[in-house]
């Protein structure tokens, strides 16, 4: 189970081998998927989350500017992810756990690559239209929106950190 | 969502057919930039981006925030289009739903 440790001047987040195993995969996918989506007209639907509508109500203005914000938003993505599998990465094979010791700006990357996970966990389940209690422990859904939950605690604790005076 | 499907213009009809998108006339008219509420962005979080985004107190982006998540919107900003889109992609990239629109 994950958990934090106060340490001079940051923090320390420590997460069992099958959490670390479970976010570094998940995050190297992501972040290769977001590299690899050159073609707007794919229409990916959790790349569309990461780089949405520009304006609701002026479709030129929609079309022009965010077709220009698109490379760089999703580029970001790939950055910051990629680098969230390589800091959840074990040092060893056998390792038990893995300790992530982050500043305050380390740890503000990191909460925003974890948003980012929980961003395209929650388009793939359909989080708009999930009426929560509606899901049961048998639907496919709920190991994701464990998942999604689990994520945001983790977030959380991070974000306390960061905006800690 | 509304519809982002571009409208098709009879270039006699658009006096801006063929002015740059950076010349036409209302560029540097208000604009607001508009925080849409999501299901998924932590409530911390949407104060700890606006904050960041915008330099607000902790009051005035809790305050946003709430605004958000009670109203389902709220302006943050009114600035010149150039400005607000900057300010938009800011906001995409730490994942919040933001949009511009001409003030009204």
């Amino acid at each position: 189970m994950a958990r934090f440790e106060r340490v001079a001047h940051g923090i320390g987040l420590h997460l069992a081998r099958a959490e670390a195993d479970v976010l570094g995969s998940l995050a190297a996918g992501l972040a290769e998927r977001a590299a690899a989506d050159t073609d707007p007209s794919a229409d990916d639907p959790v790349m569309r989350r990461f780089a949405p509508e520009v304006s609701r109500g002026d479709a030129d203005v929609d079309a022009e500017v965010r077709g220009m914000l698109r490379p760089d938003l999703l580029t970001l993505r790939a950055e910051r992810l990629r680098d969230l599998a390589g800091l959840v990465r074990p040092e060893t094979d056998d390792a038990e756990d893995v300790v992530l010791m982050l500043d305050r700006g380390e740890a503000m990357r990191v909460v925003e690559a974890l948003n980012d996970l929980r961003l395209a966990l929650a388009v793939t389940v359909g989080l708009d239209a999930v009426e929560r209690d509606e899901v049961g422990e048998d639907d496919e859904r709920s190991d994701a929106l464990r998942l999604i939950d689990a994520l945001a605690w983790v977030q959380g604790g991070l974000i306390d950190f960061v905006e800690r005076d | 969502m509304a519809s982002t499907e571009a409208p098709v213009l009879d270039p006699v009809l658009d006096p801006f057919a063929d002015v740059a998108t950076d010349e036409r006339p209302d560029e540097s008219a208000g604009w607001l930039v508009v925080v849409w509420d999501d299901p998924v962005n932590l409530m911390s979080y949407v104060t700890l981006v606006l904050r960041r985004v915008f330099g607000f107190s902790r009051a005035r982006a809790e305050e946003l925030m709430l605004r958000v998540h009670h109203e389902g919107r709220a302006v943050v900003a009114e600035e010149p289009r150039e400005q607000a889109e900057l300010h938009v992609a800011q906001l995409h990239g730490y994942g919040l739903q933001a949009t511009i629109e001409r003030d009204a």
